[in-house]
């Protein structure tokens, strides 16, 4: 074994095919010309010299390649500017004693500061290093008393702890050391802990607010009190709810926002994992990285809302308009299918309920690239939100916006943004057409009046998305987003997540943004669900259906009652929905549609009608 | 001055005849490789000190020079298997490299078999206190192994040397995918080709072979949806979480020329990007090394990676030996690959993989592999030593 190792010439190593002495057969077609050589040795030197052509050329590609990452290297650090770190250089960072405090809307503290007592050594001051070392061992048995004393003879100045208890400085200035001193340092402390860490940030020394309201907060120094749009006990609400969807269903990472549809202050915002800004290093940076906001998604089929209240807004379409949805539909080399295919032709309306991506990719093309573009430019779809925050992230667009992207994008495929910028769009299409940037500082005037806005969509085209919405819960995919009392409304979005080289089989993001009251809705919420898996109460389904609209249920429902929102009578919200619609004759329409908003059965014709038409004139006036 | 320039080329005068086993490495070694290995080495060794104490601090671990004081440890080894394989003859390099192969695809079935399931895939071997990963030292051994069978069936036309070619890499290949390790199994794909093509098989079997593999990708992009959908999303890479990437794109930005200066502020400092990307020491040293070093510094990195698979190759494309050819070839494209895939995903050029920088990234089994391909690589491409019969040589 050695002799062979080392390569001395043995009986077993015959088989070697090296020039031994024979004339082998020589082949009958060789592979390559070979030059006039005839011994195997000279033709095997000739085989190797054609192949230097092929390793030059090799090569050749390797030099190719190394240039062109050079030439990407460059481009990166020499050509493109960098924007961000001119702007953070040059802001004004709060002192750390005038960092304001910041609150939530109702004056709860998320952030303060707090004065903390330390341990330092002035070592000119010290008599005796080895009894001044012993002493603070005596207190602090974890330094080792020679090491100290040591450090206190080579060093000016030690400094040995930031946070002191009473009773560690109690026993220390007992013991009557000379140099042994407390020096008084502000320190950022958030009372809330890990509850709205994203939403308040942290700060790193010498560089203020790196993230959340701390970075809005060096704005605002001296002025006292911060309120931001944060409202701690809807962020509790929202926290929890997540949490616990994330424990059913085997989540590692999810995320919510909690939306003023009025006014687009953000009341509550959740990232998980999470971290505790109190102690930033303690988590991962991963965690740090706030979801709703940095992060874009493909999102789904949340989408199909936007979509139809754009065809409606242009008058393309109806809620009763009806889509062939019988066949997947061909657009130029893409096929749409649906993922519950019913195959039937239904309405606008029901193409919603049931998420008919074949519905909505024909409306989509009646409507037209460029309409569909500008509505998702007036939705803020197309750029990157702006609110007080830092944290923001531009959208993923198609890079060629043709047919089959418009048929795609219409169903929210193709397409990825933030979550905080999805919440915002869906805002506008239920609140009554007004587009709001979303703000985390808290607004005064409640009417939204105060704030800048757009008009989207008429006040019209919002009440009929809020009515196909409310359909959505009672006749849709989503009965178990049902929160009784405050007729939520929204749309489940289950969508496939892209991976590394194609959209991954069984690797979902179940999604669900809604809003309530639906009739006249004050919160837009919506939670998604990154990679759930189905368990054996959802007949193994993982999907937004299963996962997130139960959730969303139950944040209305425990939302509703603390943040003081009545539940209403069925109808009363059901003159409301109607309310906003504009004729009549429309409202006919909509009732021979068997519309249900009450969920609890279906309406009867007859004493129940008349009270609704009562209602309903009271509403409309003569 | 003259007496000293006298003196010198004594010395070498002495060493060359001399012939001592150390004189005979040395003077027949190709010492342009060396040099180009010992750069590197070097830029690794310094990088680990900007990259290891931010990847301590982001895993939790007390000791900041943990990965400092890993990396010299796994560098020392690592040199020294490199020296003592590029003492081998050819003959023996090709013997050692048949091996290590046939030893390490056993180790990465007994992976498979029993090995812990990290991150989702089967790819470590517990051997007492330390884990190895065998497929990064196969990867030199099938170059060897593959380089014979198709120097065999080149010159031997009776002898089914590309069929056994095919089949090292398909039993290879599979155990990768298995693993799962789609980046080493891409990897070995693209260096099999390179050295089929260099072996000098005709273009037949050549274009052939693409012609089939094209054929199964149309095939699955017209007939199996997923794979369509795979295929449109690698062009158009839409959304989902690219943090990593875009963290590290960021951070070579900041960089700039010469480097980002955090001074020596410990808060500045820790606003770094370098301390937000999780597998800074490994996967994205290169991110590390452009926020820290600037643009120069990359492109240094760059040059020696560039510059050792030239004279590589240049060195291969000399020799009188089909076998010596494919095989230097196949190993230096195997360095040359994993630099520019690694260097790819940092630069965004390419999808996310994790694939390791030879000889700067931190990791004891890709170290200690990169060790061994250079051995081979350097044994490969000595000077053809006069004392060595023709046979050792495999001339």
């Amino acid at each position: 074994m050695l002799a062979w190792l080392t390569g001395r010439r043995s009986k077993s190593a015959k088989a070697e095919i090296i020039f031994d002495g024979s004339l082998p057969e020589m082949p009958a077609e060789p592979c390559l010309p070979i030059s006039g050589r005839t011994t195997l040795v000279g033709r095997e030197a000739g085989r190797a010299r054609q192949l230097q052509g092929r390793i030059w050329l090799c090569l050749s590609v390797f030099v190719l390649i190394f240039s062109g990452l050079a030439l990407r290297l460059a481009n990166i650090t020499l050509v493109s500017p960098e924007p961000e770190k001119v702007m953070v250089a040059s802001r004004a960072i709060a002192e750390p004693g005038e960092r304001p405090e910041i609150t939530d809307r109702n004056g709860v503290s998320l952030a303060l500061n707090r004065t903390v007592t330390g341990l330092a050594i002035d070592t000119k001051m010290v008599w005796d290093a080895m009894e001044t070392a012993q002493g603070i061992a005596s207190v602090f048995p974890q330094y080792d008393p020679s090491a100290l004393a040591r450090r206190i003879e080579d060093k000016k100045y030690i400094i040995l702890r930031n946070e002191l208890t009473a009773e560690e400085q109690r026993a220390l200035l007992t013991l009557g050391l000379p140099g042994v001193t407390f020096p008084e340092t502000t320190k950022r402390v958030y009372p809330q802990g890990a509850l709205a860490a994203h939403a308040a940030g942290y700060t790193i020394a010498g560089r203020g607010g790196v993230a959340g309201l701390e970075f809005v907060a060096d704005e605002h120094a001296g002025e006292g009190k911060l309120a931001s749009s944060i409202d701690v006990r809807a962020q509790q609400i929202l926290e929890e709810e997540i949490r616990a969807g994330m424990d059913r269903f085997k989540v590692d990472s999810a995320w919510g926002v909690i939306m003023k549809a009025k006014t687009g202050e953000v009341v509550a915002l959740a990232s998980m994992p999470s971290f505790n800004p109190n102690e930033v290093n303690d988590s991962p940076a991963d965690h740090w990285r706030n979801r709703a906001m940095q992060d874009r998604y493909e999102l789904g089929s949340a989408f199909k809302v936007i979509t139809a209240a754009s065809v409606i807004e242009e008058g393309i379409a109806s809620p009763e308009t009806l889509y062939d949805a019988r066949k997947p539909l061909k657009v130029y080399d893409r096929t749409i299918y649906d993922f519950h295919p019913r195959r039937e032709i239904m309405s606008l309306s029901k193409v919603v309920q049931h998420s008919s991506n074949i519905g909505i990719a024909r409306a989509a093309l009646d409507l037209g690239r460029e309409r569909q573009r500008e509505y998702f430019a007036q939705l803020g779809l197309t750029e990157a939100v702006k609110t007080e925050l830092p944290e923001s992230r531009d959208p993923d667009l198609p890079l060629r916006w043709g047919p089959v992207e418009t048929a795609t994008i219409s169903y929210g495929h193709g397409i990825a943004v933030t979550p905080l910028q999805l919440t915002a769009a869906i805002s506008a299409v239920i609140n009554g057409g007004i587009y709001r940037t979303p703000t985390f500082l808290k607004v005064e005037d409640q009417t939204g009046a105060s704030r800048e806005g757009r008009q989207v969509f008429s006040p019209e085209t919002s009440a009929k998305m809020r009515l196909i919405m409310r359909q959505v819960i009672t006749d849709g995919s989503a009965s178990r987003a049902e929160a009784p009392g405050y007729y939520p409304i929204g749309k489940t979005a289950t969508a496939d997540k892209p991976g590394i080289g194609g959209y991954r089989d069984n690797a979902r993001l179940s999604s669900f943004v809604g809003a309530f009251p639906g009739y006249d809705p004050e919160y837009v919420i919506l939670v998604s669900f990154d990679e759930p898996h189905g368990i054996e109460a959802t007949y193994g389904y993982a999907t937004a259906g299963w996962v997130a609209a139960p959730v969303f249920g139950n944040i209305v429902a425990r939302m509703g009652p603390v943040l003081g929102i009545a539940p209403a009578h069925d109808d009363l919200a059901f003159a409301q929905f109607m309310a906003g619609l504009r004729s009549s004759e429309e409202v006919t329409l909509a009732l021979n549609d068997q519309i249900d908003v009450s969920a609890t059965a279906s309406l009867e014709v007859g004493e129940e009608m008349d009270d609704v038409a009562r209602l309903l004139a009271k509403e409309l006036g003569p | 001055m003259n007496t000293l320039t006298a003196y010198i080329s004594d010395l070498r005068l002495t060493s060359r005849d001399s012939m001592s086993a150390l004189g005979r490495w040395w003077w027949s070694i190709d010492h342009w490789l060396l040099y180009a290995t010992g750069a590197l080495i070097l830029m690794g060794i310094v990088l680990s000190f900007a990259a290891g104490p931010a990847s301590a601090m982001r895993i939790g671990i007390e000791n900041t020079n943990h990965f400092i004081i890993k990396h010299m440890m796994f560098i020392v080894p690592a040199i020294g298997l490199m020296i003592m394989v590029s003492f081998l003859t050819p003959l023996q390099a090709r013997r050692v490299g048949v091996i290590v192969f046939a030893v390490m695809l056993a180790m990465i079935i007994a992976a498979l078999l029993f090995g812990p399931t990290i991150k989702g895939a089967n790819r470590w071997l517990p051997l007492g206190p330390i884990g190895i990963q065998p497929s990064e030292f196969a990867k030199a051994g099938f170059v060897i192994a593959a380089a014979w069978l198709m120097a065999e069936g080149a010159n031997a036309k009776k002898f089914p040397g590309g069929l056994l070619a095919l089949g090292c890499y398909a039993m290879f290949a599979g155990l990768l995918i298995a693993q799962p390790d789609y980046g080493q199994w891409a990897l070995v794909t693209a260096v099999w080709a390179i050295m089929f093509f260099i072996a000098g098989w005709s273009w037949f079997w050549i274009i052939a072979l693409g012609c089939t593999a094209v054929g199964a990708l149309y095939m699955g992009y017209l007939y199996a949806p997923h794979i369509a959908s795979r295929i449109d999303t690698f062009l158009n890479p839409a959304s989902g979480d690219t943090y990593q990437v875009d963290k590290a794109v960021e951070a070579i930005r900041n960089g700039g020329a010469f480097g980002h200066d955090f001074g020596q502020e410990p808060g500045a400092a820790a606003d770094a990007v370098k301390y937000q990307l999780p597998d800074s020491h490994t996967d994205f040293i290169f991110a590390v090394a452009g926020e820290e070093f600037g643009f120069f510094l990359c492109l240094v990195i760059l040059a020696l990676y560039a510059f050792f698979v030239c004279r590589a190759f240049m060195l291969a494309a000399r020799k009188q030996s089909v076998f010596i050819q494919t095989a230097v070839c196949g190993l230096a494209a195997t360095i040359g690959l994993q630099a520019i895939v690694n260097i790819g995903v940092n630069l965004r050029v390419l999808p996310a993989k994790g694939m390791t920088l030879p000889f700067i990234s931190y990791g004891g089994s890709s170290m200690l592999a990169t060790g061994l391909a250079i051995g081979l690589i350097l044994a490969l491409t000595r000077k053809q030593p006069g004392h060595m019969s023709r046979r050792e040589t495999l001339a």
